[in-house]
Formats: C-alpha cells, structure tokens, sequence
C-alpha cells in the first residue's frame, strides 16, 4: 500500500511556479502598506493622544473583524513626530 | 522645469547594489562629459572608494569637512582615469550619528555650483545615516533586485521618502542583478512585477553580471571595462534621466545568450 501512496502524493504537488508564488507573496506583503504610513505633528498628538489612540485600536479592530483587546497601540517621537506602532494578535 | 542635480541612491535593504551602481552611474556621466561628484555617506562602513580604486588616494574625508579642518571642495579626490569625477569619501572610524542632515546638506550646498550631478550613497537602513542622505537630495535612485525582501524594503523606503516630499516623477526604480533566463522560465519576477508591486515606473533594469565581480575586485568600475554589455544599461538610465526615451528592453539586448555564442565563449575564454 505504502507503494501506491507514493503515487498519490505526487498528484498533490504544487502547480504554481516559482515566479508565481513570489508574486503572489509580494502582493500579500505590500497590500495597504502605504496608506497606513502616517504622521501626526507632536501637538496635535499630545492634544488629543487618548482620542487618536482610541480611533487607532477601533480602526484596525474593524478591518480586521477582531475585538479591540487584540490591538495594542504603542508610540514614540522621531524627529519631532510622533510614529504609532500598532500590534495585533490574530490568534 | 530643471532636471534634478543631487541625487540619493538608497534601497533599505543591503547587499543589493547601491554602492556599485553610485560608481558606474558616476563613471558613465563623466564619460559623457558631464562634471561629477559621488559623496560616501556610509561613514563607518565607506566602500564607495574601494569600488572606485581611490582607498589609497584618501587624505580628508566628509568628516574632516564637518569638523572644519578643510573646505569640501578641498577634501575631493580626483579619479585617475576621468578626470572630470570626484569623490568625497566618508570617515571610517567615525559614526553616521557625528554627522547630521544638516552637515550633509552644507556640504553638498558648497559643492553644488561645481558639478553637473552629485550622487550620495546611502547606507543600508532607514536611521540616520539614510537621513543625512536624503536631507541635501532632489531626487532618488532606490535599487532593488527581484527579490521579495529587497522589494519590500524598496516599498518601504519609497513611502518614507513621500513622507520627506519626494514627489513620485522623482524616484528612480533601478532593477539590478536582474537574470533574464530565470525570468524567462518563471524562476523570478521580472520588470512587470516589481513595477506592478511598487506601483512605479522603472528607470532601468540592469543584468546580473561576473563582469562586476571581477572589475570591482580590481578596482577599475565595470563601465569603464572594454566591451562590456552591462554599459549599455547605465547609458540608457543617463539618457532616461535627462529626458530621453529609451525602451527598457534596450537594457537587456546582448545578455541572453544563445546556445552558439555562450559555446563561443568558452573557447574565447580559452
């Protein structure tokens, strides 16, 4: 029997081509990257930090259809910016 | 509208071709007669002078510049071949964090009525060494290979520099190391794919070659290497940049080779 099984799994084997595969990887690895790049000047920030906070972790649960304890949200100052760092565990 | 003088060759990731494309591109200008200077901005990790096969002709570097020591001007080193490229090389005991924005762009600012173009090689990264970089420039050249990290750090790099106000008509998309019979069978993504990821066009694609290895070992950058197919490449991304149109299929003409001129090679080797 083991000799037959061989054979079957052969029939599974991926179809796709490498080429294939990368570009399908990439688009998955670039998709909305780049709208979520965003700066907030430090005053406007440390007006309403509380606020912005809140919008971050109530954005993200919606788009990914995840309960908003499942985001943290994290920042720190760059060249007089403010840059948001968002974590989301999906498990 | 003028065409832009001062421009950063960046890419994130490392190892992808930022230095050797900065030498190449800066010997093709010179020998199209255009007055050049490559600026050295990997202080601690400066290569751009070995690629060049001027490490033994460095007294000053962009350091001393910055201490004030000497004048920017004073502190360039002649090429010995083209005699119309410098190079202002970077410091290798010194730090990216002893010199800020600021400083590069005051460099650049003494050096700028003087030449034709001035190209900076970036570091590797997104700190403040590509900082300094990016602070003097006018436009980018961001190298990437056809490989998902290297694109990725591309992306990333591109959204960072429209974050500092680089307009998309000023980013260059170079593909370097490009290997046209592995796109050919599908092992690798090709011109197409990479400009679909980046949603940019690309300004030249450039084949992978043992051509560099060998020329940039010895010191002497590959352009400069008689009949040399890779050459081509860098012409046409000159030409591109100054308004000219040129296909890009134009990059890769004489790379694939048939199975008569790769067996005519080998007795030519011989």
């Amino acid at each position: 029997m083991w000799i037959i099984d061989i054979f079957r799994k052969k029939k599974h084997k991926n179809t796709k081509s490498p080429k294939e595969e990368a570009a399908e990887r990439l688009e998955t690895m670039l998709t909305r990257r780049r709208e979520i790049v965003k700066m907030i000047p430090v005053e406007e920030f440390e007006a309403n930090s509380e606020e912005i906070k809140y919008a971050v972790i109530e954005t993200i649960s919606r788009k990914f259809n995840i309960p908003p304890e499942k985001v943290k949200v994290d920042y720190h100052e760059q060249n007089g910016y403010i840059v948001i760092v968002t974590n989301v565990n999906f498990k | 509208m003028n065409r832009p003088k001062v421009f950063v060759v960046t890419s994130g990731k490392g190892g992808v071709g930022k230095t050797t494309f900065t030498a190449n591109l800066g010997c093709t200008l010179a020998k199209m007669g255009e007055r050049v200077c490559l600026i050295d901005a990997d202080i601690g990790l400066k290569n751009l002078d070995v690629v060049l096969g001027l490490e033994n002709r460095i007294i000053y570097t962009s350091f001393d510049v910055v201490n004030g020591t000497v004048s920017a001007k004073e502190a360039l080193v002649k090429h010995k071949q083209l005699k119309n490229l410098y190079l202002l090389a970077a410091s290798q005991v010194a730090t990216k964090e002893m010199m800020s924005p600021e400083d590069m762009k005051r460099i650049v600012q003494e050096l700028y009525d003087d030449f034709d173009f001035i190209l900076i090689d970036s570091p590797a990264g997104i700190e403040r060494g590509f900082r300094n970089s990016v602070a003097p420039a006018e436009a980018a050249f961001i190298v990437t290979t056809p490989e998902l990290p290297a694109i990725s750090d591309a992306d990333r790099v591109i959204g960072l520099l429209e974050n500092y106000g680089f307009s998309e008509d000023k980013m260059y998309i170079v593909l370097n190391k490009f290997k046209p019979h592995m796109a050919k069978r599908g092992e690798m993504l090709d011109k197409s794919d990479v400009e679909k990821a980046l949603a940019m066009r690309i300004i030249g694609v450039i084949p992978d070659s043992e051509e560099v290895i060998v020329a940039t070992n010895k010191g002497i950058p590959v352009v400069l290497e008689d009949g040399v197919v890779i050459g081509r490449s860098f012409e046409n991304i000159v030409k591109r940049i100054k308004g000219e149109e040129v296909p890009i299929e134009e990059d890769l003409k004489g790379v694939s080779k048939g199975f008569l001129s790769s067996l005519l090679s080998v007795f030519k080797k011989r």
